[in-house]
């Protein structure tokens, strides 16, 4: 497979700043690809798209979520199983797709030496709500270690091209990544805050949380702990889900905006709440043309402004519709889509096709909460916040005294709201470690009534019933 | 609500008894009880392997017949039972010794393990090392089953045999008279009135149902670890045993390999310590390298319900004629279930289990002062 067009040489926002180029073997077959971009990306724009094939029926499997959390895009790196998605080009490296499941093979390390590390603060996720309490950590010197799966800091935040609006100390005029890459620059100007990238927290045991690295593992304790690790894409049962080019929108803009690289000429969106709509956008910036955006709730979710911007450019928004089937042999070439009722069940007889090369599913967050439960932290399935999430304080300590929470893992909404719960949990963090002050006590209000003016607007009335839900006492921190 | 026979707890003694109640033709109402969802306690928790090669003539004996069972069963109620194996890894003289005299054992009593010695060992598992292993003990009649598949497919079949499966219903109490049990009490305020027996399988918290009415079974809750990686190839048929570390491998029919040690936690810590794995790693990588390279997938613990003697009580409960106790099998419960569901369903229908080693599983037999003993624990 040669010239697939996928790379994206020109953006109007973004430069993307790719290493040198160097050759990898996919199956035997020499392919370009960039130094230290992720292995997925670089396969996917070599028109690689079908990465394994699933164990029991042989299905042809590609990338999904892009940022580690799922199985779809494991292959076989020198012989050893690992997720595309989060494995970085080498020049040579040797690649190939697995059929059933992976072998276990000897990689001939031995055993990796586990360290033992201590700090004030612990904050798991460096994404915004991690960033925005170390900055206040760091800021008044508290010991504070950053640990975050992926290789750079930011989150979701290094995927945004849109700009923010608000005030001033919101970023307001500022993008995404733009705001990744300040908070990143600030953060290793603290001398007290390390980070630890590429390291995975996998699990709350008697002796600490462990964390997995590339050269060793962890053993880290700390005094606080904040868990801030944010939400995974929701799935959609439909016929031929599983279809290489049927991916998360939030997969599509790390393909294409972190890593230059079209999820599709043509993918049709599923979902006009603001992320299948900044999503399609995005692929207009990008290059790309989007079939569509379908939405089967009756009205548009997302801010208008973002609806408007992507009408203009002519592409259809079909509400009351959903998607019924993707259609292809080793990818998505067409899907169908067909009108909902108001029980959301596709009225026999609507359904059309519509060509398209991807699709995108922009159909909400399920909050991340494993290391919560793994703290002991009380839990609750709030819908309206995006599934299970922990009772908290309003100064966000869940039931577990010491142990925080804050950004989309404490309900689904977005990186401003995600930035000023950081604040928040890192004054009451600091109040943890050092005792209480009347300055900090005073910021942490004002932040406090920042965040509600923010939620005040309508489209918020949703996350404010769920919050309802899950705010406790503090005498009922156990 | 009625009962011929009312179960308490629907891990899988409750549910092989239900099942054997049917197969012996018994016609009564028969219903489960579990105060969560079935196979919530320990047998949900275990790795599933089954094996006959222990050291007590008892448990030889009943997992002898149990293995008979689980075979029959995999026709008779399409349960994948895998004949795979045990192998027992020994790194001494003095345990090459033991397993030789218990190999004698063994055969005796109709289970056909054997000795292998250096090489002959990677003849049952090639894909092993043999680092410092002078010899294993093969038991080829042991094997392995999905312990969560057990309990579904046991509970698709229940439910075609007609049995009631009532979940997240607690029993919080038997009401007796003149040493028969007569009526359960349930939580939110139902009652079950018994016609003829009441089983009791409810593990450790047996001692809590027990109690009132005057017998304490001597249950310890000793809670062990278990891990599970995530899904590879098919490397390892058997489950392998270190024994003079308590360690263990089995890879499950899904493809995740399964690692337990012996790591002594306090009673009812069931919290989760990282020192497991280290143990677990540490012993079964030296002769599974490739270990150290698997992604983890989840740890979690789990109770053996131990007895002074290691060996189960199962038999009428003190003082009441129509109340049965099966529990305290020290960490082999889910392996027995076939053979003490059908050894339980023998003494509601019959008034007596059907193999005179059930009856050396009394309760009573603690005060007569006839413990049995079992060495082979593990993990």
């Amino acid at each position: 497979m040669g010239y697939t067009g996928l790379r994206i040489h020109h953006h109007p926002v973004l430069t993307f700043r790719r290493g040198r180029e160097v050759t990898i073997y996919f199956e035997g077959e020499p392919i370009k690809a960039f130094e230290g971009e992720a292995l997925a990306a670089a396969l996917y724009a070599a028109g690689h798209k079908i990465l394994r094939y699933s164990p029991k029926h042989g299905r042809p499997r590609s990338v999904f979520c892009m940022i580690g959390k799922c199985g779809s895009c494991i292959v076989e790196v020198d012989g050893i199983a690992k997720r595309a998605c989060q494995e970085l080009v080498r020049d040579g490296m040797r690649v190939r797709r697995i059929k059933g499941y992976p072998v276990l093979k000897e990689a001939g390390g031995g055993a990796k030496p586990v360290e033992e590390v201590e700090a004030e603060a612990l904050i798991i996720g460096g994404g915004p709500a991690g960033l925005a309490a170390a900055e206040v950590l760091g800021t008044h010197g508290v010991r504070t270690l950053i640990v975050d799966d992926s290789h750079r800091l930011g989150g979701q935040l290094i995927k945004q091209t849109h700009r923010f609006f608000g005030s001033r100390e919101l970023f307001a005029g500022l993008r995404g990544f733009q705001i990744a890459e300040k908070y990143e620059e600030k953060i290793r100007s603290f001398e007290s805050v390390d980070v630890l990238l590429r390291t995975t927290a996998i699990g709350v045991f008697k002796e600490g949380v462990f964390a997995v690295g590339e050269e060793r593992n962890y053993v880290l304790r700390a005094g606080t702990y904040l868990v801030a690790t944010g939400a995974v894409e929701n799935y959609l049962p439909f016929e031929n889900n599983d279809l290489p080019g049927v991916m998360g929108a939030g997969a599509a803009q790390t393909l294409m905006n972190v890593w230059g690289v079209l999820p599709g000429k043509r993918p049709l969106i599923v979902g006009a709440g603001n992320v299948g709509l900044i999503v399609a956008y995005q692929l207009l910036q990008a290059g790309a043309k989007p079939a569509a955006i379908v939405e089967a709730a009756p009205r548009i979710g997302g801010w208008f402004v973002h609806a408007a911007k992507v009408r203009r450019y002519g592409v259809p928004i079909y509400v009351r519709h959903t998607i019924v089937a993707a259609h292809g042999e080793e990818g998505v070439e067409a899907a169908t889509i067909a009108e909902v009722d108001e029980r959301w069940r596709p009225i026999p007889g609507t359904e059309k096709t519509i060509e398209c090369d991807a699709v995108l599913l922009a159909v909400g967050l399920t909050p991340n909460v494993d290391l919560l439960r793994q703290f002991g932290a009380k839990t609750k399935y709030v819908p309206e916040l995006g599934g299970l999430t922990a009772l908290r304080t309003e100064y966000l300590e869940t039931t577990v005294p010491g142990v925080y929470v804050a950004g989309d893992v404490a309900g689904v909404e977005e990186a401003t709201t995600a930035i000023i719960e950081g604040w928040i949990a890192g004054y009451s963090m600091l109040m943890k470690l050092r005792g209480e002050r009347d300055e900090w006590m005073k910021e942490r209000e004002r932040l406090l009534k920042l965040l509600k003016t923010y939620r005040s607007s309508p489209v918020s009335a949703r996350v404010r019933a769920g919050l309802e839900k899950v705010i406790i006492g503090g005498e009922e921190v156990a | 609500m009625r009962a011929g026979v009312a179960i308490i707890g629907g891990g899988s003694t409750g549910l092989f008894t239900a099942y054997y109640l049917r197969r012996l033709g018994y016609e009564g109402e028969v219903i489960i009880l579990d105060r969560s969802y079935l196979g919530s306690g320990s047998t949900g928790r275990c790795a599933g392997g089954i094996r006959a090669s222990f050291t007590s003539e008892v448990h030889v004996a009943l997992m002898r017949e149990s293995i008979k069972e689980w075979l029959r069963l995999r026709n008779e109620a399409g349960l994948p039972f895998r004949q795979s194996g045990y192998l027992w890894l020994l790194t001494t003289e003095e345990l090459v010794k033991q397993h030789e005299a218990l190999q004698r054992l063994h055969n005796r009593l109709g289970v056909p393990t054997r000795m292998l010695y250096g090489e002959e060992v990677l003849s049952v598992v090639p894909s092993m090392k043999l680092g410092d292993v002078i010899a294993a003990l093969h038991d080829p009649t042991a094997g392995k089953i999905s312990p969560l598949k057990t309990v579904w497919i046991m509970r698709r079949n229940l439910l075609k045999l007609g049995v009631k499966i009532l979940e997240y219903v607690g029993v919080e109490g038997i009401v007796t008279k003149e040493g028969e049990a007569v009526t359960l009490k349930l939580s939110g305020g139902g009652e079950v009135d018994i016609e003829d027996s009441v089983i009791v399988a409810a593990g450790y918290w047996s001692k809590e149902l027990l109690r009132p009415l005057g017998y304490e079974p001597p249950l310890k809750g000793d809670p062990h670890h278990l891990m599970i990686t995530e899904k590879y190839a098919p490397f390892l048929e058997p489950l392998v045993i270190h024994k003079a570390s308590g360690s263990y491998i089995v890879q499950v029919g899904s493809g995740g390999v399964i690692l337990g040690t012996e790591y002594p936690v306090p009673e009812n810590d069931l919290s989760i310590h990282l020192g497991f794995i280290g143990r677990a790693v540490r012993y079964m990588s030296r002769y599974f390298p490739q270990i150290l390279d698997a992604n983890l997938l989840r740890v979690w613990t789990g109770y053996y319900i131990k007895t002074p003697d290691h060996h189960p009580i199962i038999g009428r409960v003190p003082g009441y004629s129509n109340i049965y106790l099966a529990t305290g099998y020290s960490g082999h419960g889910f392996m027995m279930a076939p053979i003490v569901g059908k050894e339980l369903a023998n003494y509601v229908m019959k008034g007596k289990p059907g193999l005179p080693e059930t009856r050396k599983l009394v309760p009573e037999r603690y005060e007569r002062g006839e413990l049995l003993e079992e060495k082979a624990i593990f993990g």
